[in-house]
């Protein structure tokens, strides 16, 4: 499988961090956090002592959480360099059962830089200025977690979904947060997003691009100078006038032409190592959602292991993972040696009981080999040779043939067929019986129905097993021939009598065609035409007036 | 009242005052500049909290995110406005006289000692400009002496002197009209800070004094 990686800019940083597909999401979904949690702990025990954070544990915790993902690595210096503080401070709230609020008057006075630390920071989730990074990362990756099982989770039937239904079961996830947000009144663009650009466009291009940059404006310094200040206050709305702001900038560089040889082959230096696009996240879920998308998009998907119950990228078919567990193999290692050791000791067993039974000089049992049943599907010549005898027989229901009898064979019939949708039974025995129903049928037909010729259904199984279908339906006094055991008809249990559908007749449209269904063929007897409906000419006569209204003549009613 | 070192008592009572006139002078452009880009990021309670709880410090605010810088107080940057802090001195500095209230057993100040401090006060800055303050020295020991109560500490001078003296502020804006606004809550809650801060301060002085006095 190829690596995919991407790389993306976080705010106010000018470097571009990697991202390899997949195997980041899974690092962070499986990362263990307590290492990071006991250092923060250690640090805020050193603190409450020296009144001050240890700066060699502080940046040994961040170290450590750095590692779970890349996005974390880029913001520690940014969103995340309060990581320890924030722990502590959610330790604290969670160990003494208080607010956050009430932690913030506490250490409103600040006795200590550790008392300080702590109100400041919280005076910044007060003022929204940050939140709490520790419990995000928590959350985000419980989130990560849910996120990758709903899409990815194995099947109950074990069977490998395809693109689409992972795609729809991923919409279908961020659909269901999209409607929370919005029911709870979240403006979309408050919440998490991605941008895609190429490196000249990121907000921080000049500077990712300094040389370049600097050469661009030694071109044009001139003009710069006289443009002066065009910041737009921070707090302004400029959603509808970026267009407006853009191309006030554009004015400046308008006449542009292409820079010299050599410029050129500076910025080539410069600028070729620079991937084709940037994703420009603004906040950590953004990160995980987009790794998500682009691993759908790349056409790669996780699987659940069936062994140690982790996600791993599937290559193949396989629901084992590669990865080393305790015991010192992979999981698809263990399951083949385990298999193996299986069929060894099989075999093992095999040649103790062929000892054994030499010893014993008994005839050993012969060992029943139980193959899968697989359903089948019924052939249509079946289905339709099944439906021809049911319309004959029925039929007669009632002259040649009881109708009680008629209901035990249906039922027999419709017994078959489930069980072959359920594997239980095959196409062979079903034709067979239809066999057997067919002579059954000719019997009827001659109107000779014995006691003999009498439809069993399989109550008295043993009985009907030791007769063949032709001794079923011969007279008692017929030569006995080998029998042929009817096909084992096995009930259906109650649940898969819910499941399969059962059998229904056909239905017709008239009583005519139900009634001409089951002649042909039968008998080999040509179907009676169906009569065309008899087209006739109208004879339109003219009415008088008094005869269309029963007038009497001279305009009286009658 | 006795002290052990009278003159150091003095000044540490006026030096008290006019950090309690600077505080409030900051708590007004910390305020202020809430209206600027914070004004739906920052609880103006939080701000109160900050203040009543550290005063007479200010810088609590600035956890906040809340800056007193040259741009979110533009409006504030002019001659005129400047002379607000002197003010504000003055017009805690004219209420001296209720220290007479405060007793450490029967031990009270003295008018001459009110009085020193007083002038130690105005020394160290205190200017009713333009006579803005209507209140006086005499006027509030006069009140005191007759057991009358005092009217309350209210920004009417502040606001008066804003809408008379700096354009930039009397300008009807949304950030003018908050400033004029605030004002009236903030000098009653500075007032009382100022008054139990200021009151304590006087008998730390004193207990030192009773203590030295024991030994």
């Amino acid at each position: 499988m190829a690596e995919k990686i991407i790389q993306f800019a976080v705010r106010d940083s000018n470097d571009l961090y990697k991202l390899e597909l997949c195997k980041t999401l899974l690092h962070f979904t499986e990362f263990d956090f307590t290492y990071f949690w006991e250092r923060c702990m250690d640090a805020g025990r050193a603190a409450k002592k020296s009144g001050h954070l240890p700066a060699s544990t502080v940046s040994n915790a961040k170290s450590v959480i750095s590692a779970a993902h890349p996005y974390i690595e880029a913001m520690i210096g940014a969103d995340y360099s309060e990581i320890v503080t924030d722990c502590i401070i959610e330790y604290i709230c969670h160990s003494e059962r208080i607010s956050l609020d009430e932690l913030w008057v506490r250490c409103i006075s600040p006795k200590t830089k550790y008392e300080e630390a702590i109100f400041n920071r919280i005076s910044m989730f007060k003022s929204g200025k940050a939140s709490n990074g520790w419990t995000n990362i928590v959350r985000l990756q419980e989130y990560a977690q849910n996120k990758l099982a709903f899409i990815y989770d194995t099947n109950e039937d074990k069977t490998v979904d395809s693109a689409q239904i992972l795609k729809v079961r991923k919409e279908y996830f961020d659909v269901s947060y999209s409607v929370a947000a919005n029911e709870l009144g979240m403006v979309g663009k408050n919440l998490p997003s991605v941008s895609v650009c190429n490196p000249g466009l990121t907000p921080t291009a000049a500077f990712m691009n300094a040389k370049v940059a600097k050469a661009v404006y030694r071109r044009f310094s001139e003009a710069f100078k006289l443009g002066g200040d065009m910041s737009v206050p921070e707090g302004k709305n400029c959603e509808y006038i970026k267009d407006k702001l853009a191309m006030d900038a554009y004015d400046f560089v308008r006449g542009m032409k292409r820079p010299g040889e050599l410029d050129m082959k500076f910025a080539l230096e410069a600028m070729e190592s620079n991937p084709v696009e940037v994703y420009l996240p603004d906040s950590f879920k953004a990160v995980i959602d987009l790794e998500f998308d682009l691993i759908m998009k790349n056409g790669l998907a996780f699987r659940r292991c069936e062994e140690c119950g982790k996600f791993f990228v599937a290559d193949d078919e396989s629901f084992l993972c590669n990865r080393i567990n305790s015991s010192g193999m992979t999981c698809r290692q263990q399951a083949d040696a385990l298999r193996t050791a299986i069929a060894e000791a099989a075999e093992t067993l095999k040649a103790a009981e062929k000892a054994e039974a030499v010893h014993t000089a008994e005839p050993p049992e012969p060992t029943v080999h139980e193959e899968p049943k697989k359903p089948e599907q019924i052939p249509p010549e079946l289905e339709k040779r099944g439906q021809k005898i049911y319309n004959a027989l029925y039929k007669r229901v009632g002259k040649a043939m009881d109708e009680k009898e008629f209901h035990e064979w249906s039922r027999y019939l419709s017994d078959m067929k489930k069980n072959i949708k359920a594997g239980e039974a095959t196409a062979d025995q079903l034709g067979e019986f239809l066999d057997y129903s067919d002579r059954l049928c000719a019997e009827v037909k001659k109107g000779r129905m014995t006691p003999q010729t009498q439809f069993r259904y399989p109550e008295d199984v043993e009985k009907s097993e030791k007769m063949s279908p032709q001794e079923a339906v011969q007279p008692a006094a017929a030569p006995a021939k080998k029998p042929e055991p009817l096909p084992e008809v096995i009930k259906a249990d109650a649940s898969s009598v819910r499941i399969i559908k059962p059998f229904r007749p056909e239905t017709f449209d008239s009583l005519a065609d139900a009634f001409m269904a089951g002649k042909f063929d039968d008998d080999g007897e040509e179907p009676p035409k169906k009569p065309e409906p008899e087209v006739r000419e109208y004879n339109w006569t003219r009415m008088t007036r008094e005869e269309a209204y029963g007038l009497k003549k001279g305009g009286e009613s009658e | 009242m006795n002290f052990i070192n009278e003159s150091a008592a003095i000044n540490g009572l006026a030096d008290y005052i006019v950090k309690s006139g600077v505080c409030l002078y900051n708590s007004v452009k910390y305020i202020y500049s809430l209206a600027e880009n914070e004004f739906y990021n920052v609880d103006i309670r939080d701000i109160l909290k900050i203040i009543i709880n550290n005063f007479p410090e200010t810088d609590g605010i600035r956890s906040l995110g809340l800056r007193i810088d040259d741009y979110t107080c533009r409006q504030m940057q002019s001659e005129e406005y400047n002379k607000v802090l002197p003010l504000m001195v003055f017009s805690l500095a004219v209420r001296i006289p209720v220290l007479k209230n405060v007793k450490n057993g029967d031990d009270v100040m003295t008018d001459d000692q009110l009085y020193r401090l007083y002038n130690a006060v105005i020394d160290k800055g205190a200017e009713n400009y333009r006579e803005i303050i209507t209140e006086s020295f005499l006027e509030t020991k006069y009140l005191v002496r007759k057991g009358k109560k005092l009217p309350p500490f209210t920004a009417d001078w502040f606001k008066s002197y804003i809408l008379s003296s700096v354009p930039a502020l009397s300008v009807i804006t949304n950030k003018n009209m908050f400033l004029l606004g605030f004002a009236d809550t903030l000098f009653a809650v500075f007032y009382t800070c100022m008054e139990d801060g200021l009151s304590e301060k006087l008998l730390e002085y004193a207990d030192e004094a009773q203590a030295a006095d024991g030994e």
